[in-house]
């Protein structure tokens, strides 16, 4: 059981390598280089880089989507690249995921209730009136009507359609979630309703995060330590003032004064 | 610094917008008015659904046939409502550049980069192949591609996001046209690539003189690059006016709400950011009265039933907005 | 215009479309596809039940009465579409026919759609040398002529129903296999298939719950289509005498027949191949029409 002194995820040297290219003159893709970041249970850690910085590659292997080169992963002290079977399943009840695209997250053949259900099925967890009125509680918990329940993707907008993807990530109640930029596909309004429901459902249900995004606004508000990421690697970790107020990586600065603030940065351009 | 006092190039006056579907007429834009003269940036600032895009190309002529425009457009000074096909293509042709929001997909990957540059020039100057080759990679080195050379004769897979929205831009300003408009130019690029191109577009308006009209939904971007902004929320414009006074002294309660949202780095982590209940609405469902009276904490009665009109602020700036109760007396 | 404003245009068009309100939507009993569908469904109860109504038989003969135009009255004998040269009464035979042909499109395609579907799911479920055999085995059948593996079937187990249904199949399972392979490949890369490996479902369940549901719509328009195509097929085989016996009515076997009439007799020819020419119309516009069910983003203002 990790305690607060040891951490609930661990990412020990991860690399992983992809061969691109032509048969014959194959070459090298390093998508994550020796990649190393704690993250203690109830704290969020951001992850922000742009596009190729390796961030999502890290995600997919954090939620054992994808298998490392090498390096290792370790959940609550435990290797997960150990786990099969019996012990993979458990695993897979205590992290969750939630994308970027809230309509490619949904399959467009399944009602809202059939896809928040869907692992309390897999884990068979509850009779049919159980779940049903697990999935009605989980509905009122990210802010829409049970209603929404029989309705199908295409009948939800954005915003909704990420509001089920997060219910379906708090089904079996995890502790961890993995967040691959899950409000940068939404209108304004909305990035900040589902950031003031995550910030709300991490307090209520002691949840660690890992938060990834390019907005670096975004990612501070949500996040205790950011880990910025270039080419595959982490190329500076600190906690978001640290961040912000001194960075000392020539990455970081570059992100930070690209960010525009409407009002240290009103007239810019003109 | 912008030179706004240019003559005016685009002047929309009362614009509607209706798309004749098949559940009958949709009333989508109501009412425009904008403008905007040489040397200046206007930005247009909505979330999706606003019709940001559809009331900008409507000037343009760039709708659907389902269209139908009312109202005036004038380009520099003279109306192009209501003229003919041939008019208007000239118009977007020799006068008008648009880059739009995916430079992926406005590049031909058939063809090398270079071919399709100097292919403007060929057609619309009757350059010879080889002078609108060399006028093509004197475009590229305007916008800043290094190795100007080698690129135009790469295709358009080989470039990098932020090269390829370059070359977007090189072909819109290949003919040096008094207006750019640039639809959402820098959503799908990186925030430092999008610094870069936000640059590219100020040096280019100044150097060339053009007027910009600028598309975003990114209140970051909208400050950093525009004179003036105008704010459209269910197809209506709800505010308009100098940058700077509609960003620090907004009027109309959506975009108080609206900046309000924003998450603020640095003074310190919030504990829940200000938010606006409810989702925006599309175009096609657009409330009666005001669009956004059933989301705003300042609706009256009236703002149900009644279209609220766009009036000056009073203190004699420019500054307009459309609010049946707006916060304080109109100062 | 700006050479590349075009594809602009198109996409801000689009783009607004989009946005813009859905179709309208007439009542669904009155829109051509089920239409079309209901029209299918009484031709074939019609022919299935061929022996119950039709009054004439249709293998007899009656030499007496050969090439005798439509609508003659011979007796108490109605011979609506006339009577070939064997005396046999053409509209008998052309509802008769019409079993083979129904019964060799449905058979042919639902076999070929479930052989070549499961083939297509294995090879994008699993990819490595089942994905390479699998594609490969496609695109080898895909380059033989049909009617080359047709005689060569012939040839080995004689004519007859079972021959033309496995030729055909042999014939049309690949298409199925293809689409299933690419529409399972987008699925697999989809962000709710993430999503279900990550809430722990795995094999069948992935497959059954994710994969298939999202596979079987587009295979049931293609099957509309390779019904279609099936029975062109099968009047094509029995035309060159590769069907079944010449005594046993299909409408193939009746235009083959007939052709050797079609100045003097054309009813014997034209009948079947009105027939044919109008299932195949109706099958292609109830494919059109499910297709545009299936994918309504695709759907125009």
């Amino acid at each position: 059981m990790s305690n607060a002194s040891t951490p609930l995820v661990e990412a020990v040297d991860l690399i992983k390598d992809y061969k691109i290219g032509p048969r014959g003159s194959r070459t090298n893709l390093r998508a994550a280089d020796h990649v190393n970041f704690s993250i203690y249970r109830g704290k969020t850690l951001g992850v922000v880089g742009e596009s190729g910085s390796g961030k999502s590659t890290v995600a997919s292997i954090l939620a054992k989507l994808l298998a490392p080169t090498s390096g290792s992963i370790k959940f609550d002290g435990t290797d997960i690249a150990s786990l099969s079977g019996a012990s993979l399943k458990k695993f897979r009840r205590r992290i969750q995921t939630v994308f970027q695209d809230p309509f490619s997250s949904l399959n467009p053949k399944m009602t809202v209730f059939k896809s928040i259900s869907e692992p309390l099925d897999v884990h068979k967890v509850g009779n049919k009136k159980e779940r049903v009125a697990r999935v009605d509680e989980l509905l009122v918990m990210v802010g829409l009507e049970p209603s929404y329940a029989s309705r199908y993707p295409h009948q939800l907008s954005g915003g909704q359609a990420q509001r089920v993807s997060i219910a379906r990530a708090l089904a079996l109640q995890p502790e961890f979630i993995i967040l691959d930029e899950p409000i940068s596909s939404l209108d304004l309004s909305i990035q900040a309703q589902i950031l003031n429901l995550l910030k709300d459902l991490q307090q209520k249900f002691q949840l660690t995060y890992l938060f990834i995004g390019h907005d670096l606004g975004t990612v501070a508000f949500i996040s205790d330590d950011i880990a910025v990421m270039e080419s595959g690697k982490i190329v500076e970790t600190g906690t978001v003032e640290a961040i912000f107020s001194s960075p000392k990586h020539e990455y970081t600065k570059k992100l930070l004064s690209a960010v525009l603030d409407p009002t240290k940065d009103l007239g810019r351009f003109i | 610094m912008s030179q706004n006092s240019g003559k005016p190039i685009v002047e929309v006056s009362n614009l509607d917008v209706f798309f004749n579907t098949t559940q009958g007429k949709l009333h989508a834009i109501r009412s425009a008015n904008w403008s905007v003269s040489q040397g200046e940036t206007l930005v247009i600032l909505g979330e999706s659904g606003a019709g940001k895009s559809v009331s900008v190309h409507a000037a343009t002529g760039l709708l659907p046939g389902t269209a139908e425009i009312t109202g005036s457009i004038k380009f520099e000074g003279e109306e192009i409502l209501g003229g003919s096909e041939e008019t208007l293509r000239q118009l977007r042709a020799e006068k008008i550049g648009v880059i739009f929001q995916d430079p992926l997909a406005s590049l031909d990957p058939c063809f090398k980069v270079g071919a399709q540059i100097a292919e403007i020039f060929t057609v619309h100057r009757g350059m010879s192949k080889s002078e609108a080759w060399a006028e093509a990679v004197k475009l590229l080195e305007s916008v800043q591609i290094p190795d100007p050379e080698r690129r135009a004769n790469q295709f358009s897979h080989q470039l990098s996001g932020g090269q390829r929205q370059r070359v977007v831009i090189a072909m819109a300003i290949a003919l040096s046209p008094t207006l750019l408009i640039a639809d959402e130019p820098t959503t799908a690029l990186d925030a430092s690539v999008q610094v870069a191109v936000l640059e590219l577009i100020k040096k280019l308006r100044n150097e060339r003189k053009m007027a910009v009209v600028l598309i975003t939904h990114n209140i970051g971007v909208a400050a950093s690059i525009a004179d003036r902004i105008a704010i459209m929320y269910g197809g209506r414009i709800v505010e308009i006016g100098d940058a700077k006074e509609v960003l620090q002294s907004p009027r109309h309660p959506y975009t108080q709400a609206l900046l309000a949202s924003m998450p603020k780095i640095g003074a310190g982590a919030s504990k829940r950011l200000v938010t606006i209940t409810g989702t925006p609405p599309s175009l096609a469902t657009i409330p009666g009265g005001c669009a956004f009276h059933s989301r705003c904490t300042r609706a009256i009665a009236k703002c149900s039933d009644v279209v609220p009109v766009i009036e000056l602020n009073k203190n004699g700036s420019l500054h307009s907005f459309a609010c049946h109760n707006p916060e304080g007396a109109n100062s | 215009m700006q050479p590349k404003m075009a594809i602009g245009n198109l996409l801000l068009g689009s783009k607004i479309a989009s946005k813009i309100a859905p179709n309208g939507k007439k009542s669904v009993f009155l829109q051509a596809g089920p239409v079309c569908l209901f029209l299918l469904a009484i031709a074939s109860f019609l022919s299935f039940t061929a022996n119950f109504w039709v009054s004439q038989d249709p293998g007899n003969q009656d030499l007496i009465s050969r090439l005798l135009p439509p609508f003659t009255k011979v007796d108490t004998l109605n011979y609506y579409f006339g009577t070939d040269q064997l005396g046999r009464d053409v509209f008998s035979r052309l509802i008769h026919g019409g079993k083979i042909s129904f019964a060799v499109g449905l058979i042919t395609a639902t076999f070929a759609m479930i052989i070549g579907g499961a083939l297509g799911l294995i090879a994008a479920y699993f990819r490595g040398w089942q994905e390479a055999i699998i594609l490969r085995v496609v695109d080898i059948q895909t380059a033989f002529p049909f009617l080359i593996v047709a005689i060569a079937i012939v040839s080995i187990v004689g004519s007859g129903l079972t021959t033309i249904i496995t030729t055909l199949v042999i014939w049309l399972w690949t298409p199925f296999a293809r689409l299933a392979h690419a529409k399972a490949l987008i699925v697999k890369e989809s962000e709710f298939y993430k999503a279900a490996i990550s809430s722990g479902r795995s094999g069948f369940g992935l497959v059954f719950q994710h994969i298939v549901p999202n596979v079987v719509g587009s295979m049931m328009v293609v099957w509309t289509f390779i019904v279609a195509q099936t029975i062109i097929a099968e009047s094509s085989m029995s035309y060159l005498g590769l069907g079944v016996p010449l005594s046993t009515p299909t409408w193939g076997s009746m235009l083959s027949e007939g052709r050797n009439y079609l100045e003097n007799a054309w009813w014997i020819a034209v009948f079947p191949a009105f027939a044919i020419m109008l299932t195949v119309f109706c099958v292609n516009v109830f494919g059109d029409w499910l297709s545009d069910r299936i994918d309504p983003q695709t759907k125009k203002i």
